[in-house]
C-alpha cells in the first residue's frame, strides 16, 4: 500500500462548471478516469487465478451441516471473485481528513478479501511462525503470492502513479477548457 | 461504497463538504456568539447604565449626606464650645455618644445633635445634657412625640415650666408640678418612661429605621471620602475656570451685548416681515388664486407643449413672485394658444402693480418677431394695495424695500421668456407651412394642438380676432406668422374671470390633446 496519497483538488468544481459550457469535455475527462480504472480493474482480475491459491481451498462454499471443518471458510470461486473486483467512483463519507475517493478498486468477495489481506496484520508476529494451520496458511500464501495486498492494492500500488498522472493531466485539461470558456464568456 | 470490501483508493480528491459543514457550524456558532454578545452587551449596557446611574445616585447622596453630616457636626461642636466650654476631646466624646445612641435607639444623628446642643445650652453641662438626652429619648418613645418636642418639654421643665412635659407624660403628678422640683419631676418621668426608647428600637419600624440609618452612615462615610475630590474640583473651578470666564466677559462684554442686540433686532424684523407677508396674502387672495391657476395650467399644457424646456426655465424663475408673474403671463399665452395672453399680461400688470416693481411694468415690452404690448396703466385686479402690500412682500421675498430699483433677475427672466416666445412663434410658422419631414413628431403634435386651439378660439369669437373681456385682442394670421397684440386698456377682467377663462381653456385643450378630462381640479 502506498504511503503517499496525492489528493486531487477541484475535480467536482471543475466538472460542475465545465458541464455548463462543454459537456463533451466532461465526458472526455470521465472517460480518462473510467479507462484508467477499467485498466486497473482488469489488471486486478488478472491476478485471480482459476485455481485456488492452495490445494485445500475448496472451490465451493461450505454447505451448512454437511461440510466438515472450515465451516464458514469461503470457497474459491474465481468467477465470483473476479466479478466482485470492481471499479468505483462513488464518494465515501467525508471524514476528518476531508478527502474522498474519486476512483477506487473494490475487492468485495470474501475469498478475494482473504487472499488480498491474509497475513497483513500477522506479518512479523508469532502468528506467522506458529505451527498451527493458520500459521501454515499465512506462510504458504505469503511464500506463493507475496506479502499482503495481493490483488487490488497490488494493482493500485503498481499503477497509481500512472493513473494519477493521466487523471491529473485530464483534470488540467478540463480546467484549461473551463478557463477558456470562462474567458470567452467574459469577453 | 461497499461495506466490508477491500477498498483500494486510486484517486483521492479533496472534499470541502466537511469543511463547509465545519464552516457552517463555525459561522452558526459565531452568529450565536454574536447574538449572545449583542444581547449580553445590551443587558450589560443596561446594567452598566443602571450601575452608573446608581453609582452617580449613590455618589451624589453620599456627598450630600456627608455635607449635611459635616454641617450638623460643626453646629453641635460650636454649640458645645460656646455653652459648655467643651474641648475637642469632649466634643469627640459627644460625637461617639451620639453615634452610640443612634445605633442603640435607631434615631438619626441629625436629630440627636440639635437635641444635644439644646440640652447642653440649657444645662451648661455635657454630662447633664447626656443624662437628659436619655430621658428625652424615653419621653419621645413613650409619648410618640418627636425628639425635639421632648427635649423642648424637658428644657422648659428645667426652668419650672412643666406643662409641656405633663402633656407628654400624663402620669407626672400635679404635686410634683406644683413643687416645681425638676429633680423630682425628672425622677418621676424616668420612672414612668424608662426603657421606652429601647423597646421602641426593637419594633420592626425602628429596626428598619436602624437599617436606613446604617446605610446613611455608609453613605456618609463614602461621602467623606468623596468630599476631597469635590473640594478640589470646586477649588479648580473657583481659582482657574471662573477667573478666565470673568476675564473673557470683561474683554468681550461690548461685543456680546452687540451680538445679543443684533439677534434681537433680527428676530423682531423677521416677525414683522412674517406678519406683513401674511397680511399681503390674505388681502390678495384673488391674485394668489389666479397665479395658482396659471401655474397649474402651465404644467398641464406643458405636457403637450414643445416648450417644456421653457417651462423649466419659467418654473425656475418662479422662485420669486415677480419672476412667476412675468413667466406666468407668457407661458399662459403659450398654453392657451393666446387666449390667456391678455389675462396673463393683465395678471402680470396687476402683480407688478401690487408688488410695486416698477421695472416689471414697462409701458411696453417687445420680444420676438411679433412682439407684445403690455400697458402699465390700469389695474384689472381688485383687492390690490399697490403700496402697503408691496412694502410687506418685497422684503419677505428677499428683495430690498427700494421698489424703484431693478433686480437683475427680472431682466434674465424676461430675456428667457422672450426667447421662448420667439421659439413658439417659429414653431407656428412651421405649422403654417405644412409640417416638413424635419419637424419631429412631438413638434407636429404640439403645433397641431396649438393650431386647433387657436382655430377653436376663433370660432368661438366669430372671427379670427379673439377678444378677451371685450377689450383684449389677439390676431392670428395664418399666412404671415403670428402677430400677438394685447391691449387690455379699459379691461374689466376680474381675477375670477381670469381663473375661469384660463381653466376652461386649459381643460378643453387638454381634453382635445389627450382625451382626458379634468387635467386639474379647479
Amino acid at each position: 500500500m502506498a504511503d503517499e496519497v496525492i489528493v486531487l483538488t477541484g475535480i467536482k468544481e471543475t466538472l460542475d462548471a465545465l458541464k455548463e459550457f462543454d459537456k463533451d469535455a466532461v465526458k472526455r475527462f470521465n472517460k480518462v478516469i473510467n479507462t484508467e480504472l477499467k485498466g486497473a480493474e482488469r489488471d486486478a482480475r488478472n491476478l485471480i487465478s482459476e485455481d485456488p491459491p492452495m490445494s485445500g481451498w475448496r472451490k465451493t462454499d461450505p454447505i451448512k451441516g454437511k461440510t466438515r471443518g472450515g465451516a464458514g471458510w469461503p470457497g474459491w470461486n474465481a468467477g465470483e471473485i473476479k466479478s466482485k473486483i470492481t471499479k468505483t467512483k462513488a464518494q465515501g463519507k467525508v471524514r476528518g481528513d476531508y478527502t474522498t475517493s474519486a476512483g477506487a478498486l473494490l475487492n468485495k468477495s470474501a475469498a478475494g478479501a482473504i487472499f488480498e489481506v491474509a497475513g497483513k496484520k500477522a506479518s512479523g508476529t508469532k502468528a506467522m511462525t506458529a505451527q498451527s494451520s493458520s500459521g501454515q496458511f499465512l506462510r504458504t500464501i505469503g511464500n506463493r503470492f507475496g506479502k499482503a495486498s495481493r490483488v487490488v492494492w497490488r494493482v493500485v500500488d503498481k499503477d497509481r502513479n500512472k493513473i494519477e498522472a493521466n487523471v491529473n493531466r485530464a483534470l488540467e485539461q478540463a480546467k484549461a477548457d473551463l478557463q477558456k470558456h470562462l474567458n470567452r464568456e467574459r469577453a | 461504497m461497499a461495506v466490508g470490501a477491500v477498498v483500494a483508493r486510486i484517486l483521492t480528491q479533496y472534499s470541502d463538504k466537511g469543511s463547509k459543514a465545519a464552516q457552517k457550524d463555525i459561522s452558526k456558532l459565531g452568529k450565536n456568539i454574536d447574538g449572545f454578545a449583542r444581547k449580553s452587551s445590551r443587558a450589560f449596557g443596561v446594567a452598566a447604565a443602571a450601575s452608573a446611574a446608581l453609582a452617580f445616585k449613590i455618589g451624589k447622596d453620599a456627598v450630600q449626606a456627608a455635607i449635611a453630616d459635616q454641617k450638623s457636626q460643626v453646629l453641635l461642636a460650636n454649640a458645645l464650645r460656646n455653652t459648655a466650654g467643651a474641648s475637642n476631646e469632649a466634643i469627640s466624646g459627644v460625637e461617639s455618644y451620639i453615634t452610640s445612641l443612634q445605633k442603640q435607639f435607631s434615631v438619626v444623628d441629625d436629630d440627636l445633635r440639635p437635641a444635644m446642643a439644646r440640652l447642653t445650652a440649657a444645662t451648661g453641662s455635657i454630662t447633664a445634657a447626656q443624662g437628659l438626652m436619655q430621658t428625652a429619648l424615653d419621653v419621645s418613645a413613650s409619648s410618640g412625640a418627636d425628639l425635639g418636642t421632648a427635649v423642648g418639654a424637658i428644657i422648659k421643665a428645667t426652668s419650672g415650666q412643666f406643662k409641656a412635659l405633663k402633656t407628654l407624660v400624663p402620669g407626672l403628678s400635679n404635686a410634683t408640678i406644683k413643687s416645681k422640683d425638676f429633680a423630682k419631676a425628672l425622677e418621676e418621668v424616668n420612672k414612668q418612661t424608662s426603657g421606652a426608647a429601647s423597646k421602641r428600637s426593637q419594633t420592626l419600624e425602628y429596626r428598619l429605621a436602624g437599617l436606613k440609618i446604617a446605610f446613611g452612615e455608609i453613605l456618609e462615610t463614602l461621602g467623606y471620602a468623596l468630599l476631597p475630590v469635590i473640594e478640589k474640583f470646586a477649588t479648580t473651578l473657583s481659582t482657574q475656570v471662573l477667573p478666565r470666564i470673568e476675564a473673557f466677559i470683561a474683554l468681550n462684554k461690548d461685543k456680546l451685548a452687540a451680538s445679543f442686540q443684533i439677534a434681537a433686532d433680527a428676530a423682531v424684523k423677521l416677525l414683522a416681515v412674517s406678519i406683513s407677508f401674511g397680511d399681503w396674502v390674505s388681502n390678495n387672495m384673488g391674485l394668489v388664486k389666479t397665479m395658482a391657476a396659471i401655474i397649474v395650467g402651465m404644467f398641464a399644457i406643458g405636457r403637450a407643449s414643445a416648450f417644456i424646456i421653457m417651462l423649466g426655465q419659467v418654473t425656475a424663475a418662479m422662485a420669486t413672485l415677480r419672476a412667476t408673474a412675468a413667466g406666468a403671463a407668457i407661458a399662459s399665452a403659450f398654453a392657451t394658444g393666446g387666449v390667456s395672453a391678455a389675462a396673463g399680461a393683465a395678471a402680470v400688470a396687476g402683480i407688478i402693480a401690487a408688488v410695486g416693481i416698477g421695472v416689471m411694468a414697462p409701458s411696453s415690452t417687445s420680444g420676438g418677431s411679433g412682439g407684445k404690448t403690455v400697458p402699465s396703466t390700469g389695474n384689472p385686479l381688485p383687492k390690490i394695495n399697490s403700496s402697503g402690500a408691496a412694502k410687506g412682500i418685497a422684503p419677505a421675498l428677499g428683495f430690498p424695500n427700494n421698489f424703484g430699483a431693478k433686480p437683475p433677475v427680472i431682466t434674465t427672466t424676461v430675456d428667457s421668456t422672450t426667447a421662448a416666445l420667439q421659439k413658439f412663434i417659429d414653431s407656428l410658422k412651421v405649422t403654417n407651412k405644412t409640417l416638413t419631414k424635419t419637424v419631429s413628431l412631438q413638434d407636429k403634435i404640439n403645433a397641431e394642438a396649438v393650431r386647433q386651439n387657436l382655430a377653436r378660439q376663433a370660432r368661438l369669437s366669430g372671427s379670427s380676432t379673439i377678444a378677451i373681456g371685450g377689450s383684449g385682442s389677439l390676431a392670428y394670421k395664418p399666412n404671415s406668422g403670428v402677430n400677438v397684440i394685447v391691449n387690455n386698456a379699459g379691461s374689466v377682467v376680474t381675477g375670477e374671470d381670469l381663473v375661469t377663462s384660463i381653466v376652461n381653456g386649459i381643460e378643453r385643450t387638454t381634453r382635445r390633446s389627450f382625451g382626458t378630462v379634468g387635467a386639474f381640479d379647479r
